[in-house]
């Protein structure tokens, strides 16, 4: 059995915009094919199921108003409906789990695929918004959900007991069938001719959703800042505007999804009412026994049952294709810009050198023009220059996180372009300007890798790098110490302390080339001597490039890598 | 309870949309299962007619049947148009309230709540709330009106049927929902937290990537991330097994219902007490008078969900503000003179407090400094002044009285601040620099820029004022940032300036003409500048040095 058998909405009457992600969204139940196909035979058979107690049910009114038999003579007859009753059951209860399994089944292979995706390159991800990712990665996938699980089977469905109905409907009443078969394919057409207006601004709605929730994000993550300006107010005006205009939209799409509906139960419910005023006609001619006018009554409204379940499942489908269009664009965005070779070697040191490097960003107009100098192992280099001279650009671009768009950087006499990136990040400690902590504890922050389950020996190294960093005298009055939780983004932490935690974080991990972005802004005094300390001992074992400002890192470095404003903007 | 009683008086205010709904849908449903009833009691009565070749008025029950079908289908969209409008505008409403209710709890009464946490509440937990109105309050209504037309119909015909049927209705409308309820509560809550938490999970880890490839700990998130997803998706079919029941378990009641019908009706009929029409006619109105409780089982399966998105949107709204406002606030002065004394203020969950005895006078037109270590409370200091925290011990005083007096947001419009972590919004540079002062023309923005030492770079930029900073103003430097938010500060025009460490991140020469650019605007204003570096310190009257939570005058 095919997956998806194909009904009119599905044709190629049309050809909607979202063509594309019809097709993706079918190639993504291919591996959840067995089960679908399972949930669809068992829905088939339940449907049997029901045109025999149909049968049954007519035929025992029929002996009792006419042939004027009485409930002995047709106990057989009654005691076997409720059997077929139970087993009908057990079957609709199995066809609704195997749907969904099948669901879960595709939900779990699209998330993560979508996870590894987003999560290969960081350079990609830097101008778009994270609240609009984390909708694609958590809400769309889910909203691939009823596709699944109850669009694809029920119209499999749809195709498939109509006919069978059809089959016990012809041989009694040709005209009850030719009722049933002459409006039965108005349904999908409507479904197609409304479907795909309100498929159109399904997707620009769900658009509008990402959007929204990208706002929001926005509007909860700066509220301190809203407070000081006391805006709160106004965003709270504007909140209401886009929520409105929102919810408008919504009704409007729901207004064309519900006339589809209104066509559909026009059809059904008036066909049916026709087909019992013509049977009984022929009832009063004689020309037809009420045994069959009465089970072709019965039978009738099952014939559009499963057309009608199509049509409330039509908004699952709408829904899943709009999620679908914003996943699809995750894949087909170009990937990382980042080229990364595959070469996987293991240095002890680590010596650099630029290599006429020039970066220029369109977007950033943030630019690294010509760059060249020679770091040896176990040096301390300081990046300066003025601000906006590409300081943590250069640094990014030694992480791998961008490629230049000219020249080289050579490690150990090596194209940093052939490094496999997850074998350089072994080699490197990071520490950006504005260092990123997860909610957890102040050891989960530095551990970052493994579980927190500690020896004695990880405790000891732990705190030498706290030492080291100054991190230990803020440990030290924090009741709880290492386990002190933090909140998102180091909340909680003053900016001193941030830059500490990181810096310890890094010195922990103890890679053989430390980038640090002004590892002593925020500091002062005391601190600011302990971390410059830091540095000079960490230099020599490792090779540590600083960017800074900083005119104490001046003083204690090895090399200084001047970086100058180009003159002319481009 | 207390969520379904929220839940139910915020409809108020759309009752009678939602009523209308409920008119429409009972009327729906009464024509479906007259339509159907009628039929089998006509195609009975014509067959009869037939074989007997009596006489039988067939145009008043032909012209019901067409009529009812008409009222089915006019009825199901009134039903929907109605009851979706109100739904969605309820929705609309409490989004609004949410975020109102929200704002006067940051920071100090929000804890270390998760931004993305925050945004679940806000937008997915509040959408969830529909299925509230739309599949189980307005259902449950229906379902309790037809059940009472249909039980007195069943009745007049036999009482014992009646009941039987009443019997089901009553399995399948309360019983059934209520065990799967019980058994979908604790799956349907997980769901809602689990999904949450696969938000925040995704969040932190696109923000966090480069940290995460550098540390080796993207495994550790994608294994996280994983698990959380996988533990949602088992939930989901947990769910769905209960769903299952529900449909199935509505199907055989309503086939049980027809085949009560026939056993207790056959015997009437052939003991003559039931007209022969009245078998086929009951034996279909007890199959299709499920069709009003069918959706009741999945209905109450939702109500977990529903609770758990209620319970966590009214953990927000009825949180009490950390920061009452006084009932009756005292105007604010347009001059201020600001007077701390003896405060003492320490973080929830810290030991030690940060500030102990803290006396500090900023008299109005003084430009004040206080230098401190990081962590020495500095930042605390401006907090408490915004009205973000309120000192434990000790007062305020502005111009005598204490600012506990004073409304929080009069407070704060007196006051400009250039915080060391500047927030930009994912807005136009205009829109940012609006933020201060909504009114401001075009030129306004630019002269404040000019005198923030960032018209140049902004005339310079493709779309000028309208170019987008990116999300968190990514597009621009740190320094360019900061020269923005300086920008925004001054835009504001307040008479207090709070300056934290407002050259932070910025190179020597940058300092030094920010500080130059600043000079003039510090006239005939308040000034406290926080700040653990000298530079700026020539241009203030007084400088202190805070130390172990008090301040020592620099002599």
């Amino acid at each position: 059995m095919p997956p998806v058998p194909p009904t009119a909405s599905e044709g190629g009457l049309f050809k909607p915009p979202s063509f594309s992600s019809k097709n993706w969204l079918r190639e993504q139940a291919r591996p959840a094919t067995p089960l679908l196909s399972l949930a669809v035979a068992l829905g088939l058979a339940a449907g049997m199921l029901l045109i025999i107690q149909a049968g049954m049910l007519a035929s025992v009114v029929h002996d009792v108003i006419f042939e004027g038999l009485g409930l002995d003579d047709v106990f057989f007859l009654v005691l076997a409906l409720p059997a077929l009753m139970v087993a009908r059951a057990a079957l609709v209860w199995a066809a609704e789990q195997f749907g969904f399994r099948a669901a879960a089944q595709v939900k779990d292979t699209v998330r993560m695929r979508l996870y590894d995706r987003l999560m290969a390159g960081p350079s990609r991800l830097r101008h778009r918004s994270t609240g609009d990712l984390a909708h694609q990665m958590v809400d769309a996938v889910e909203g691939l959900e009823a596709y699944y699980a109850r669009f694809l089977p029920q119209a499999a469905l749809a195709a498939l007991i109509p006919f069978a109905v059809l089959a016990f409907v012809f041989p009694l009443d040709l005209v009850s069938g030719l009722i049933l078969l002459f409006t039965a394919p108005f349904i999908p057409l409507f479904m197609v001719l409304i479907g795909s207006r309100a498929e159109r601004l399904n997707q620009r709605q769900w658009r509008r959703l990402a959007a929204l929730s990208a706002r929001f994000l926005d509007s909860l993550q700066g509220l301190t800042t809203l407070k000081l300006f006391n805006a709160t107010r106004r965003e709270a005006e504007v909140i209401a505007r886009i929520t409105d205009n929102y919810r408008e939209n919504t009704v409007s799409v729901l207004r064309v999804a519900f006339l589809s509906a209104l066509i559909l139960e026009f059809l059904a419910t008036v066909s049916v009412a026709l087909a019992a005023v013509l049977i009984g006609f022929k009832l009063l001619s004689g020309s037809m026994t009420f045994q069959t006018g009465f089970f072709i009554l019965l039978l009738a409204p099952e014939f559009y049952l499963p057309l009608r379940a199509l049509g409330t499942h039509y908004h699952a489908r709408l829904s899943a294709l709009a999620a679908a269009q914003g996943i699809m664009a995750e894949f087909t965005e170009s990937p990382s810009q980042v080229k990364s070779g595959s070469s996987r070697p293991r240095w002890q040191s680590i010596a650099l050198r630029l290599d006429n490097i020039s970066f220029t960003h369109t977007l950033d107009r943030k630019t690294v023009h010509q760059i060249s100098a020679d770091i040896p192992a176990g040096s301390l280099a300081v990046l300066v220059g003025p601000s906006g001279t590409g300081k943590t650009t250069l640094l990014r671009i030694m992480l791998q996180s961008l490629s230049p768009n000219d020249g080289r950087v050579m490690v150990n006499g090596a194209n940093l372009a052939e490094v496999e990136h997850r074998s350089w990040m072994d080699h490197v400690s990071w520490m950006s300007q504005e260092p990123f902590f997860f909610q957890g504890t102040l050891l989960d922050n530095v551990l970052m890798r493994e579980e927190a389950d500690l020896s004695g020996g990880m405790i000891s190294r732990l705190d030498q790098a706290a030492t080291l960093t100054g991190l230990g005298r803020d440990l030290a009055v924090l009741p709880l110490g290492w386990h002190t939780p933090i909140g998102e983004g180091g909340d909680g932490l003053s900016g001193g302390q941030r830059q500490r935690l990181a810096l310890t974080r890094a010195v922990f991990k103890g890679g053989a080339l430390f980038l640090l972005d002004e590892p002593t802004a925020h500091l002062d005094g005391e601190s600011r001597e302990t971390v410059l300390a830091a540095l000079r001992s960490l230099a020599g074992r490792h090779t540590v490039i600083v960017a800074s400002h900083d005119p104490r890192v001046l003083e204690i470095a090895d090399k200084v890598v001047e970086l100058r404003n180009t003159g002319s903007d481009p | 309870m207390k969520e379904f009683l929220l839940l139910f008086s915020m409809a108020r205010s759309k009752w009678p949309w939602l009523l209308l709904g409920l008119v429409c849908s009972v009327a729906t449903l009464l024509a479906n299962m007259a339509l159907l009833t009628l039929a089998a009691w006509f195609l009975a009565s014509m067959a009869l007619a037939g074989a007997s070749g009596a006489l039988f008025n067939y145009f008043l029950p032909a012209a019901g049947i067409r009529a009812l079908a008409l009222l089915r289908v006019i009825g199901r969209y009134g039903e929907r148009l109605f009851s979706h409008d109100a739904a969605l505008r309820l929705l609309a409403e409490l989004r609004v309230r949410f975020f109102e209710r929200l704002a006067p709890l940051a920071p100090a009464g929000l804890g270390t709540a998760h931004s993305a946490d925050l945004l679940s509440r806000m937008r997915a937990d509040i959408d969830l709330l529909d299925n509230f109105y739309l599949r189980l309050l307005l259902p449950a209504g229906a379902a309790l009106c037809v059940g009472f037309f249909g039980f007195i119909f069943l009745s007049v015909f036999d009482f014992t049927l009646a009941m039987g049927v009443l019997g089901l209705w009553l399995m399948v409308g309360v019983f059934l929902p209520f065990f799967v309820l019980r058994a979908g509560a604790a799956p349907g809550e997980r769901q809602v937290a689990g999904l949450a938490r696969m938000r925040c999970l995704a969040v932190d880890g696109l923000s966090g990537l480069e940290e995460l490839l550098a540390y080796g700990a993207a495994g550790r998130h994608r294994r996280v991330f994983a698990r959380e997803s996988r533990g949602v998706l088992k939930d989901q079919v947990r769910l769905a097994r209960l769903d299952g029941l529900s449909l199935a378990g509505v199907g055989l009641a309503s086939g049980l219902a027809g085949w009560l019908a026939l056993l207790i009706g056959i015997p009437h009929v052939q003991g003559g007490v039931w007209p022969p029409a009245v078998l086929p006619m009951l034996a279909v109105f007890a199959l299709v008078s499920f069709e009003a409780v069918q959706p009741l089982p999945a209905a109450w399966r939702m109500w977990g969900q529903i609770r758990t998105a209620t319970a966590r949107i009214m953990d927000v709204t009825e949180r009490p503000a950390p920061i009452p406002d006084p009932v009756c606030p005292l105007a604010v002065p347009e001059c201020l003179d600001l007077d701390l004394r003896g405060v003492r203020f320490t973080y929830p969950g810290v030991s030690r407090p940060v500030l102990d005895g803290l006396d500090l006078a900023l008299p109005a037109g003084k430009r004040t400094a206080v230098l401190g270590a990081a962590g020495s409370g500095k930042t605390t200091l401006l907090h408490l002044l915004t009205r973000f925290w309120e000192a434990e011990q000790g007062r305020i005083l502005l111009n005598g009285r204490d600012i506990r007096e004073y409304a929080a947001e009069e407070v704060r419009e007196r006051m400009a601040v250039v915080s060391q972590h500047v927030y930009l919004f994912n807005a136009s540079v205009a829109e940012n620099l609006r933020m201060a002062n909504p009114q401001a023309s075009d030129e306004k923005l630019l002269a404040a820029a000019k005198a923030a030492n960032i018209e140049d770079f902004i005339i310079s930029l493709p779309q000028g004022l309208d170019s987008p900073v990116g999300p968190y103003g990514t597009r621009l430097s740190g320094g360019q940032a900061r020269r923005l938010a300086v920008a925004r500060a001054l835009l504001k025009e307040a008479p207090v300036l709070l300056l934290d460490e407002p050259t932070e991140g910025l190179d020597e020469g940058g300092e030094a003409s920010l500080w130059r650019t600043l000079e003039p605007l510090m006239h005939d204003r308040t000034v406290l500048l926080i700040t653990h570096r000298p530079a700026g310190l020539e241009y203030m009257d007084e400088v202190y040095f805070l130390d172990g939570g008090r301040l020592v005058r620099r002599d």
